[in-house]
């Protein structure tokens, strides 16, 4: 049976720990490896953008 | 009806055209598309022949869908014996070229034989000349399919064709069609220059009939829902395949600078984000709800009015990999490449591991022509080169001879040019890092036409999928760690197999099991086929003729190149340079040859070859192939 994809449900790159984004967030941090991530929103999907500690990334 | 599209038999060098019926047999044997196409280049290429040589065919197969309303089948696959890697020669394309072919009434066309000058054909309606096309040879891809659509007076012909790059016989020369697609890999164009053939124009009025069309019409509403309801398929409407850039590059899952580096530093010109300046929309191939294709348009500069549709990740990857730090570069190199008729994927890497050698000193400017080929200069070089390659002068003469070629020309200046020179079976490799996830480097390392990721590539192995769920697809253990050797044998056979059903039918593979478990795969091809064609297969049925397709390819790999395990080889720097850079989870990777090798035996037993890799006796009466042509020759 297939379950319904959530748009605000990621997967941490690093432990693959999933990852349920608040509405909007920009920042989100991975609750099992603590990895943090910059988030955007495109079409109402959250996105890694790519990670804090690649540093001033933010797009 | 649907399975009333035939073969044609054309032969340049005695200019006769000839058609068949495709058999019930035959369909039920290998189905369609890049099946039967594998049956008919096994068995009308002459065996061990010159890939450049009249004895070579050039073989353009539609899927056993492609044209119809079952989604995004679009398909059309071009092979032959490639003058890249000696071996089985295949590429697919989408677009609109592969549902008119089934309009004009073939589903096949086999061209042998070599014309004395340059002509093309016009498949229509059920007919095919053979014109004159002196007045289009020198003409670039976007140029020719409008001179032709003039000349016949039918803005609606769609245009297969070759540019310089392929008259020139460049090695890596592709058929492209429309603003954007091609049958990039494995020079399908550099054969079609080898029999001087230009171009390939199509139109067609006929109808495909359906076996039960309100049912299909039904279903493919159904499948179109599911598809859609995909989180992939959003984000492809969005941003095409190259949604994916940004989580690769983060991870530490591309390459850069011929391998040597898994992470750009410099990223920010080169994320979709970047894209949006450049982007005027999104547009689609026939049937597709999806839309992944980009619009796009330079609007400044010395490049100011280009306009095209794409790249794909791919391309993003490949051109993005030596050192360019923009789009603008990208989009200009795709560009050109596509105008030349140029592979992105294996020119990049050509380019890149050329690149290397230069950095180390292993050739100078004497060898390049005078240009420095640093990695600073790859926003000036890719025009340059890609123009080069093209004409065939200065350093392209060289690049248009592929991995192969290159290392034979430069192994003078040092034993270790082939080390740099990143290939399998002499197709280049992708700009992905394929040595932290032993599934890909297998895949790449076993794929029937070289190094490539749409032979196996099983994308799912990076979802970590509960390992329930991957023993029920696969039907055994695999475990759920992407850098893990369990079981991944497992997985990348039934995604080859499975893959090559995709190829057979004639859909886009990207709306396919490919990237989520929750597309279309074996149930939905069922149902399609039953409705579509009438033709009733089980799930087991559809997936023995992705075996037969397989080992076939298979087979004449042995025949033409006599690859066998030696040959199921993935580069070196995949094993002896971990991954410097990355997210902790990649960063070290690297593969073990050891449990390589391991792998291999298992992926070997579980196809029913011997330990070099060839197909036992027992494994061809299984899948009936004792039927064709024995593939073991004297030597």
């Amino acid at each position: 049976m297939r379950k319904q994809e959530r748009d605000n449900i990621l997967r941490c790159l690093n432990c693959f720990e999933r990852m349920e984004i608040p509405p909007k967030a920009k920042q989100f941090t991975c609750p099992k490896c603590k990895l943090q991530y910059y988030i955007g929103w495109r079409d109402g999907q959250a996105k890694i953008l790519g990670t804090v500690e690649e540093g001033e990334k933010e797009v | 009806m649907t399975l009333k599209s035939k073969i044609a038999i054309i032969d340049l060098t005695k200019n006769e055209i000839r058609t068949e019926p495709i058999s019930e047999k035959m369909r039920r044997l290998y189905l369609g598309g890049r099946g039967i196409g594998a049956h008919l280049i096994y068995n009308h290429v002459e065996p061990r022949t010159d890939p450049l040589g009249p004895g070579n065919v050039l073989v353009i197969s539609a899927g056993i869908l492609t044209g119809t309303m079952a989604p995004a089948a679009s398909r059309v696959h071009f092979g032959g014996k490639s003058p890249v890697t000696n071996g089985f020669g295949s590429s697919n394309m989408g677009g609109y070229f592969g549902p008119e072919l089934k309009f004009a009434g073939f589903e096949h066309l086999v061209i042998k034989g070599a014309s004395p000058k340059p002509v093309y054909l016009w498949v229509h309606d059920g007919e095919i000349e053979i014109r004159d096309a002196s007045h289009l040879w020198g003409k670039d891809t976007f140029e020719t399919p409008q001179i032709i659509r003039d000349e016949l007076e039918d803005e609606e012909i769609k245009v297969a064709c070759i540019g310089l790059a392929g008259e020139n016989q460049v090695r890596l020369a592709n058929f492209r069609t429309g603003p954007k697609d091609s049958a990039g890999r494995t020079g399908t164009g550099c054969i079609a220059g080898s029999k001087k053939l230009k171009a390939i124009a199509v139109r067609g009025h006929q109808d495909l009939k359906l076996a039960h069309p309100k049912e299909a019409l039904q279903y493919a509403k159904k499948v179109v829902d599911q598809i859609m309801s995909t989180k992939v398929a959003k984000a492809m409407s969005v941003d095409g395949t190259s949604f994916i850039w940004n989580v690769t590059n983060t991870s530490g899952l591309l390459e850069f600078y011929n391998g040597q580096v898994n992470k750009l530093e410099n990223w920010r010109g080169l994320t979709i984000e970047a894209f949006e300046k450049y982007k005027t929309g999104m547009a689609g191939c026939f049937n597709c709800t999806v839309h992944c294709r980009h619009q796009f348009r330079i609007n400044d500069g010395a490049w100011a009015g280009t306009f095209g549709e794409g790249p794909e990740y791919n391309t993003q990857t490949a051109l993005g990999s030596f050192g360019a730090d923009n789009w603008e570069t990208l989009l200009v190199g795709w560009h050109l490449a596509n105008k030349y008729g140029i592979d992105t994927t294996g020119w990049s890497n050509d380019v890149r591991g050329v690149m290397e050698l230069y950095q180390r000193g292993i050739i100078d400017k004497e060898v390049t022509g005078g240009l420095d080929l640093s990695w600073d200069n790859a926003n000036q070089l890719i025009p340059i080169l890609l123009e080069q390659t093209a004409k065939k002068e200065g350093l392209g003469a060289i690049l248009a001879e592929g991995s192969l070629g290159i290392i034979r020309e430069l192994s003078k200046y040092s034993k270790d040019v082939e080390y740099y020179i990143l290939h399998v079976k002499g197709l280049g490799k992708l700009g992905n890092v394929d040595r932290v996830q032993p599934s890909f480097a297998l895949g790449i390392a076993t794929s029937t036409r070289g190094a490539d990721h749409l032979r196996s590539r099983p994308a799912l192995d990076h979802y970590h999928l509960p390992e329930d769920v991957l023993k029920k697809l696969y039907g055994g253990y695999v475990s759920s760690d992407f850098r893990s050797y369990e079981g991944k044998a497992r997985m990348v056979r039934w995604h080859e197999l499975t893959y090559a059903v995709v190829d057979c039918i004639g859909t886009c593979k990207f709306q396919t099991v490919f990237f989520s478990p929750n597309l279309p795969a074996y149930k939905e091809w069922v149902n399609y086929l039953k409705y579509i064609t009438g033709l009733e297969f089980t799930e087991e049925e559809l997936f023995n003729i992705g075996e037969r397709v397989y080992t076939l390819e298979r087979m004449f790999n042995y025949r033409e190149a006599g690859y066998t395990r030696k040959d199921d080889r993935i580069p070196e720097r995949c094993i002896r340079e971990p991954l410097k850079y990355g997210l902790p989870a990649i960063k070290g990777g690297h593969i073990d040859r050891k449990k390589f090798n391991k792998m291999l035996d298992e992926y070997y037993e579980l196809h029913g070859w011997d330990k070099e890799g060839l197909p036992l006796p027992e494994t061809l009466k299984r899948l009936e192939l004792d039927e064709e042509p024995p593939y073991k020759l004297e030597r």
